[in-house]
This record gives C-alpha cells, sequence and structure tokens, in this order.
C-alpha cells in the first residue's frame, strides 16, 4: 500500500490503484500520515523551512460533520434544463396527435355511413316513446345514447 | 533568471506562431492530454463527488500546505491564515459537485481561497491586498514559495535542524541505488519514467527504490517527529 501512496505523492500513480489504495474504511488516514512523512523528507532534502502548520486533521474533522456530498442525488442545473426545457420532438409529436384525431373523426364518419347507422335501431322502438324522447333530449347526440338502449 | 527566460521564450513563441484557423487551435486543445497530476486529482474528485471523505482528505492533505502559502501573502497573521485555509476547504467540499474538471481542480481550489481571503479582509474592514495581480497562470504555476509566515522560536529552529540533520544522514546511508533514485526524484525533480531511462531499469524497480528509501528514511525520523509533535 504504501508504495502507491509514495507513488500518489509523487502524482506518478496509476488512476486506476487509486481505487485499491482508498478500498478500505479508514485507510484514507494512514495514505495521509505517510505523505505528510513524505512532504516532511522532501522539505527537508531541499532544505525548505519545515512546517508545523498541518492543517488537514482540523480541515477533516470540520468535513465530518458537513454531510455527504452525493451527486447522484442532486439535480444539477444541466439535468434540471434537460427535464424542462421542451423537447424538440413536441411539435412533431402534436402534429401526430392531431393527425390521429382528424383520422380518427373521419373513420367513425364513414363507419356510420358504412352500416353501424344508429338510426337503424329506431325501427324497434314504439313511435311515441321516441317523441317522448324528443322533448326531453336537448341534443341529438343524446337522443342516439338513449334509444339505442 | 529562469522566469525571465521562459517569459522571453512565452513571448517569441507568441510572435513566431503562424497564422492558422480558429477551428484548427479549438481542435488542437482539446486533443492536449491533461497532466498525470490532473488526471489523478480528477480520479479523486469523481470519488469525493460519489461520496468518498478520503478521497477528499488526500487532495487536503496534497493542497493546505499550499494554499496556506498562497493565503500568505494576502494576511499576516497565521490563525487567521489557517481559519482561511480550513473555510476554503469546507466550502470546496460543499461545491464539489460543481466542479466539472474545465480547470484543474488546485486553479478551482485556489480561486475559492483567494476568494475566502478578500471576503475575510473586508469583513474585517481591511483593505485587501491587490491579488488581482495574481492571474491564473500565476495560480498555476504556484510552488511551494518560501514565504510562510510562521512563529519562529529558537526551539522551533533547533527542531527544524534535527530534523534536517537526521533526513540528510538517513538519506546518505541508504544503498546507492536507492539513494540515487531518491535524490533524482527529490532534488532534480526528475520523472519515475526519465529516472527508468538513467538507471537502466523498469519504472516499477524506481517505484520501489523510492519507496523503499522513504521507509528508510521515516523510519529513522519517526521517533523526531513523536518528539516534535510533543514540543510544537
Amino acid at each position: 500500500m504504501n508504495e502507491k501512496t509514495s507513488s500518489l505523492f509523487d502524482n506518478e500513480i496509476q488512476v486506476n490503484d487509486i481505487d485499491s489504495l482508498l478500498s478500505k474504511k479508514d485507510r484514507g488516514i494512514n495514505v495521509r500520515e505517510a505523505m505528510q512523512s513524505y512532504q516532511m523528507i522532501s522539505d527537508a532534502i531541499q532544505g525548505k523551512r519545515l512546517s508545523k502548520n498541518n492543517l488537514t486533521d482540523k480541515i477533516m474533522a470540520a468535513i465530518d460533520k458537513e454531510p455527504t456530498q452525493l451527486s447522484g442525488f442532486l439535480a444539477t442545473k444541466e439535468s434540471l434544463r434537460q427535464h424542462t426545457a421542451p423537447s424538440e420532438y413536441w411539435p412533431m409529436a402534436a402534429s401526430f396527435a392531431a393527425l390521429f384525431v382528424i383520422g380518427l373523426t373521419v373513420f367513425n364518419g364513414d363507419s356510420i355511413k358504412a352500416g353501424n347507422n344508429p338510426i337503424l335501431a329506431k325501427g324497434d322502438i314504439p313511435e311515441d316513446i321516441i317523441i317522448a324522447h324528443h322533448s326531453s333530449t336537448s341534443t341529438n347526440m343524446n337522443y342516439f345514447i338513449k334509444t339505442k338502449d | 533568471m529562469i522566469n525571465l527566460l521562459k517569459v522571453v521564450s512565452k513571448s517569441s513563441e507568441v510572435y513566431n506562431a503562424p497564422i492558422v484557423n480558429s477551428e484548427a487551435v479549438k481542435i488542437n486543445m482539446e486533443a492536449r492530454p491533461i497532466s498525470p497530476e490532473r488526471a489523478i486529482d480528477q480520479k479523486l474528485v469523481e470519488k469525493a463527488q460519489k461520496g468518498d471523505k478520503q478521497a477528499f482528505g488526500i487532495l487536503v492533505e496534497k493542497y493546505q500546505l499550499k494554499l496556506n502559502r498562497l493565503i500568505s501573502r494576502m494576511v499576516r497573521d497565521q490563525s487567521e491564515i489557517e481559519d482561511i485555509v480550513q473555510d476554503s476547504f469546507i466550502k470546496a467540499y460543499r461545491a464539489i459537485n460543481n466542479f466539472r474538471g474545465d480547470s484543474a481542480f488546485y486553479t478551482w481550489l485556489y480561486r475559492i481561497g483567494i476568494n475566502t481571503a478578500k471576503n475575510h479582509l473586508v469583513s474585517l474592514g481591511r483593505r485587501p491586498k491587490a491579488m488581482d495581480a495574481v492571474d491564473i497562470e500565476e495560480i498555476e504555476n504556484f510552488q511551494d514559495a518560501q514565504d510562510l509566515r510562521s512563529v519562529e522560536t529558537p526551539e522551533t529552529t533547533m527542531m527544524n535542524n534535527q530534523i534536517t540533520a537526521t533526513v540528510n544522514n538517513a538519506a546518505e546511508s541508504l544503498p546507492d541505488e536507492l539513494k540515487q533514485a531518491f535524490k533524482l526524484r527529490e532534488m532534480d525533480g526528475h520523472s519515475y519514467e526519465e529516472i527508468a531511462e538513467m538507471m537502466g531499469c523498469p519504472i516499477g524497480t524506481v517505484r520501489s527504490r523510492i519507496f523503499r528509501a522513504r521507509d528508510a528514511i521515516a523510519e529513522k525520523l519517526k521517533p523526531l517527529i513523536e518528539e516534535t509533535n510533543k514540543r510544537w
């Protein structure tokens, strides 16, 4: 593990190795401690002034109090835009829907002409009942529905 | 001197640059490979975005000292600097899902740090030092400047000297192949690939030698660090 940490410190680690380096819980603490040690060695060998100001532990204690940031659960501006913006296919879909409604209307008209004519039902119903219904119905459609039964 | 040469070199590149169409430049920019450091940081950021706080901790470890040194150019008081650095990392963590990798992670982090420092100074009624001059190129090239402010006492100076002496002695006592690989890396800043070519061995061997050198030095340094932690 420490060989990978040493490579990470030098920015020479294989990107795929990062997953295995941090695969176990709390391993990050060991990695950070090793990196602190390597930093001190590096500064000393290069004659730099050593720093006692390692804030990582303090910062991580504050970060641990923060809620975990999960990108998968947050709607990004981009995803929101994609979900709410009108689709380029909407006009085409609306045209198809309109054509479907017109086609259905025409088809129903044709089927009435072809023989499913509700007026044919009239022959089985006594005339006085039909006249009574004429006075109580407001539209032809109501008349048709009521007389068919 | 080196910086001056770099500037001259850049200028000559600009003056000698052939006229090309912008589309070709754009394609060229997109094809430019990202540095290994940026690729590693990007991976750590992606892990942090998936909820891995350990990955974010590695980023903190990598950049807290550099950020500390950058902020020390704007703020004098060390305790204030530490607060600003901490706030900057917390802000970065809260906004980590907004980081899309358009710039290097540390460029993004340093911008947060500079803005946090400016806001801090304004809140105290102090005028921020003209850090607008710190343009993006300067931030990206910002290395370990030696202007970290810390209160030097005779005791800390002595500890510094002891640690430096221990590290140097431990490095000198390493077997030759470890010492050579370690010094080529630490003192000359060569990549593993370059060291492998120079030493005529595989990169894996270089990786192993550098680690073993560090491990041996760290082992000798351990008692001193424990002592240092007690005193500092």
